[in-house]
């Protein structure tokens, strides 16, 4: 932080310290310098996020009708929203997928992190052989899953549950299960991100920490409570919430584990948007729920701002 | 009492390698299994070994889509690379209005549910012409590739990173009369090596994760990239259960060749702090 | 510095040179209405662009419909997408761009949401070439509400039931013919371990019942269609829902009977889709099964054939016989080169066109029944006596669903999703189908024929 102001290209944003000094060609280069750099990007943002967004938006106050052209609504999209059951529960499914497979892969992750934290070779190799749900493809994990937990007796999951006569469990295919099974493969999943970012916390916790207590005679337990997870409190708290917050928006691992059933059981805010759109041809509903989400997203990640800077002053 | 907790923690690895590792192996295991498997079955050991699985999806596809999917990683990948770096130079290394303006922007993109955005990036994409083809994005390598070039997470890590390299190793370059692109691309860059590792494993997956757009972007097979092949492999009817999971294996392992070709970098890039930035 | 700054300023612009050349073109399209995408397909090279719901060997058949087609007229026809799962999804999103193929093949029911959506034109069956050799039942399901014709049938199925035989004759038992012989034959399937592999690995009945595309109600349909049942009343251009009559009632107890007290449907069932059930019944996991006789390719490909037989669906308790019919439809595509379109249609129906739909590739029979009446599809099939089977269902007890509903699909899947509720949670089918009656009717008024 404290690098950038020294940058020779500081004080160009004076301008007009600027114009004293140089001939009026080039500063407006010099000016235009970082937006060159930027350009690229932001042309990207622009023309692939930033427009469909602004489209999106103006959609959601149409009946969207491509061949026999739009119907201007006024509010109504907006309205159906607060009078929709399905889409209720659809968000009381997201909340709840979201908290519990975040916190899941959290303690998970934190637990991976205690067992295989340190330098020694062995729990390196370990480590890498965790980390590898986290980068295989959703939809492939989504695939291996729905044929791990497939519910007849030669299932996987099944075929050793019936072992110990359990089952077999309908897991996926039951209203009952399905959400609950959808949980368990997110934390398959992110856990052993959470435990990388844990191994990193945990690296970073002073060893003359640990030492004092270890000459205070703590036991292993105390350890813990005491040093090591007030260190990686501020950590976790900013795992946590991104993790929820981008929970908010679980869309693939649904879509192709379960889509949404059975009869809506595991249905995402963004799967049922998803259907209004390709099953009941509702476009501007779906653009309404898009931006609907999208402003609870910005809200939630404002408030999370926030406190996140009220906790370091 | 100290080998009990040692055989403990052997226990607690065996333990974690079979819930995370296992379930990997036992597809590789039933795809090159002789003896078709049953539905949801999955082997511990092949009953015989046979190629067969893999061959077949290959030609039901798979190869296609194997290409496709390269094709849009790697170019989608080099240019999401180029274009954060850039960014990330200017918003690391400059001061100049606006900076902040451009960084809520971008955190703007980063909230932004990219299924939420599908449905009217499609129809942008329609609109949007290409200089020699006169066709749209649509069906086409440019609307798989190009609305995954603006991405915010790299922006932010390289940003981060860059911001810890030491003014002095510029200014030094400066003194020798370096210009500004060229301690961009000598100085800076190599530096942020660990940290372009990290963006470049998570790129990868980014990209290659990507399910939705391509269904909608790409219209004819010869378009379909991997994750599409394989959603609709699941849907045909005539194979068995091991050329399907051999698609999956397909899909799987590239992700798992270039975390282990980057780890080193991807792990110093998260050690070093990048994902606090 | 100032040596820097204008070096900067080059090399950035290079940069962004590329970047603006790669995604250049951005302003030159603007919002485009329906008569410029027609130029769209002017411009294209006179290709028809065709869209199939349809995976595996189905676009394979399809292809050699289209290289008959081209060989004879000149045109040339390219299989778009062809995909079973999220094809809606895709067709939608290509609507909402204005980039329709000319011509897509999908299920009849999709016919009314087509139509309330605007993108596809109507048939003129005057000037159809061929028109009076298609049977008048596959006509009537490609109609609108009022009567206006709005596809072109292409082919017929009505659901069979499939029986292991091997199971059958292990047990000594008969193949069911009405609903008490199918409960007590899937019960014996479920406990008496026909596969004599002395595992309790075997079920009765294979349901499909997941939500997804509403499999769960279109399982359902032949048990209410042969129940005396029906799902709405049409009249007056309106439709009323009859989902609570009595009728409709014992039929979906007598499939909750199977599922919640009998136990004898594959575990999976409330999550699977026909993709999945397919495979338990050619696996061994279930040895009844009521589909479309399309499976007899599909299950002929496998392990199970030569060992199970096909009947006709069980009678329900008043002895009615109903089953589900449906088809698939061409459909011409707002802004597609009509003429051509029109052209390949009626080349599809033609009596040629539609025995290689039925036989030029084995594993994928596109054309299950011919609706082209001077096509026989037992003879076609080399004398195989299980389509004599399949088109004599259809004539005689084969029900359409309601694909002239504005949105039919929709319809459908709050009806499967509520029915799903129903067998997985084994609650009172009375209840439940009441419910189900004002969903529907909600859904309805909502919809404009309420």
């Amino acid at each position: 932080m404290t690098v950038g102001t020294r940058s020779p290209v500081a004080a160009d944003g004076d301008v007009t310290v600027r114009r004293h000094r140089s001939a009026p060609a080039k500063p407006l280069l010099r000016r235009l310098g970082p937006w060159l750099y930027l350009a690229p990007l932001l042309l990207f943002i622009g023309v692939f996020k930033m427009w469909p967004l602004i489209w999106g938006v103006y959609l959601s106050f149409f009946h969207v009708r491509p061949y026999l052209g739009n119907e201007y609504v006024g509010t109504d999209n907006y309205n159906k929203l607060f009078s929709d059951p399905d889409l209720r529960s659809a968000v009381v499914h997201t909340v709840f997928d979201a908290f519990l497979a975040v916190a899941g892969s959290i303690l998970v992750g934190f637990g991976l992190a205690l067992l295989l934290q340190g330098p020694a070779r062995h729990v390196r190799i370990l480590r890498t052989a965790v980390f590898l749900p986290t980068v295989i493809a959703m939809v492939a994990a989504a695939e291996l899953w729905t044929t791990l937990l497939y519910p007849s007796r030669y299932g996987a999951v099944n075929s050793m549950l019936g072992r110990v006569g359990i089952g077999p469990e309908p897991f996926f295919s039951s209203p009952h299960s399905s959400l609950v099974s959808v949980i368990a493969m997110q934390v398959w999943k992110h856990a052993p991100y959470d435990m990388v970012i844990f191994v990193a916390g945990l690296a970073s916790i002073d060893r003359e920490m640990y030492e004092a207590c270890q000459i205070d005679g703590a036991t292993r337990w105390q350890r813990l409570r005491y040093v090591t997870l007030p260190s990686l409190r501020p950590i976790t708290t900013i795992v946590l919430v991104l993790g929820v917050i981008r929970g908010l928006r679980v869309f693939t691992d649904i879509w192709v584990a379960t889509n949404g059933g059975p009869a809506g059981s595991s249905e995402s805010v963004v799967t049922y948007l998803y259907r209004q759109f390709s099953q009941n041809d509702d476009t501007g509903y779906a653009a309404a729920l898009g931006t609907a989400l999208l402003v609870v997203t910005v809200v939630l990640t404002c408030l999370m701002l926030l406190w996140r800077r009220r906790e370091e002053t | 009492m100290r080998a009990r907790t040692r055989t403990g923690v052997w226990l607690l690895y065996a333990l974690v390698l079979f819930v995370f590792v296992y379930p990997l192996w036992t597809l590789v295991a039933t795809v090159f299994s002789k003896r078709q498997a049953r539905l949801g079955e999955l082997m511990t050991v092949p009953h015989g070994f046979t190629g067969a699985n893999v061959a077949q999806a290959w030609h039901l596809g798979v190869a296609r889509g194997l290409v496709n999917s390269l094709i849009v990683v790697a170019v989608g990948l080099t240019l999401q690379l180029a274009v954060s770096s850039l960014a990330a130079y200017a918003l690391a290394r400059k001061r100049f209005t606006g900076a902040g303006l451009v960084m809520l922007a971008i955190l703007a993109t980063m909230m932004m549910p990219e299924e939420v955005i599908a449905i009217p990036l499609f129809q942008v994409l329609g609109k949007i012409h290409q200089p020699f083809t006169g066709g749209s994005l649509v069906n086409s390598y440019g609307g798989l590739i190009l609305p995954l070039v603006g991405w915010a997470l790299p922006v932010y890590v390289l940003t981060g990173f860059m911001k810890r390299v030491p003014m002095e190793l510029e200014e030094a370059a400066r003194i020798d009369g370096a210009g500004d692109f060229r301690i961009f691309w000598r100085i800076v860059l190599p530096v942020c090596r660990p940290a372009l590792g990290t963006c470049a494993v998570f790129g990868f997956l980014m990209i290659w994760d990507q399910y939705l757009l391509p269904l909608l972007v790409s219209q004819t097979p010869k378009m379909d990239t991997l994750t599409v092949v394989v959603t609709s492999l699941q849907a045909s009817q005539e194979q068995g259960e091991g050329v399907r999971l051999a698609a999956v294996l397909i899909l799987a392992v590239p992700g798992v060749l270039v975390y282990l070709a980057l780890q080193r970098l991807f792990e110093r890039g998260l050690l070093s702090g990048s994902l606090k930035g | 510095m100032r040596t820097a700054t204008p070096r900067t300023a080059r090399s950035a612009a290079a940069a962004l040179a590329a970047v603006a050349l790669l995604a250049s073109g951005t302003a030159c399209g603007s919002s485009k209405s329906s008569g410029a995408a027609t130029s769209k397909n002017a411009k294209a090279t006179g290709t028809l662009n065709v869209w199939i719901r349809g995976a595996g060997d189905s676009p394979k058949a399809y292809q050699k419909i289209f290289d008959a087609f081209t060989a004879q007229t000149g045109i040339k026809v390219s299989i778009g997408k062809a995909t079973l799962t999220d094809f809606e999804t895709a067709l939608t999103a290509a609507a909402s761009a204005h980039q329709l193929p000319d011509m897509v093949l999908d299920d009849a029911a999709q016919l009314g949401n087509f139509v309330s959506q605007g993108i596809v034109l109507p048939v003129d069956k005057s000037t159809f070439t061929g028109a009076d050799q298609l049977t008048d039942q596959a006509w009537a399901s490609a109609a609108d509400l009022k009567g206006q014709t709005y596809a072109v049938p292409f082919s017929a199925q009505a659901n069979v039931l499939l029986v292991r035989q091997d199971w059958l004759d292990k047990l000594g038992l008969q193949p069911p013919k009405t609903w008490d012989d199918l409960a007590k034959v899937a019960q014996a399937f479920t406990t008496q371990d026909p596969d004599g592999d002395g595992k309790n690995d075997t079920y009765g009945l294979a349901v499909p019942g997941s939500t997804s595309r509403g499999y769960t109600s279109w399982f359902w349909s032949s048990f209410l269609y042969s129940a005396g049942g029906d799902f709405l009343k049409a009249g007056g251009g309106k439709f009323t829902a009859t989902l609570n009559s009595p009728q409709a009632v014992s039929s979906a107890k007598f499939l909750e009977d199977q599922v919640c007290t009998n136990k004898d449907v594959q575990p999976s069932a409330l999550g699977d889709d026909t993709t999945a059930t397919n495979k338990a019944f050619q696996t061994g996991v279930a040895g009844m099964y009521l589909t479309g006789p399309y499976a007899y390719a599909t299950m002929d490909a496998t392990a199970v054939k030569g060992k199970y037989t096909a009947v006709a669906p069980p009678t329900g308790p008043t002895g009615t016989a109903g089953t589900l019919a449906e088809g698939t439809d061409i459909f011409t595509m707002a802004d597609s080169k009509q003429d051509e379109v029109t052209k390949l249609e009626e080349f599809m129906v033609t009596a040629e066109a539609q025995k290689l739909g039925m036989t030029a590739v084995p594993t994928a029979t596109i054309v299950r029944l011919p609706v082209n009446k001077s096509v026989d599809a037992a003879q076609a099939h080399a004398g195989d006596s299980r389509w004599q089977l399949a088109q004599q269902v259809y004539t005689t007890s084969g029900h359409y669903e309601y694909d002239n509903a504005p949105n039919w699909t929709q319809l459908r899947q709050k009806m499967s999703d509520d029915l799903n509720k129903l067998l997985s949670s084994c609650g009172d089918p009375k209840a439940a189908l009441d419910g189900m009656n004002s969903d529907v009717s909600a859904l309805l008024k909502q919809q404009g024929v309420g």
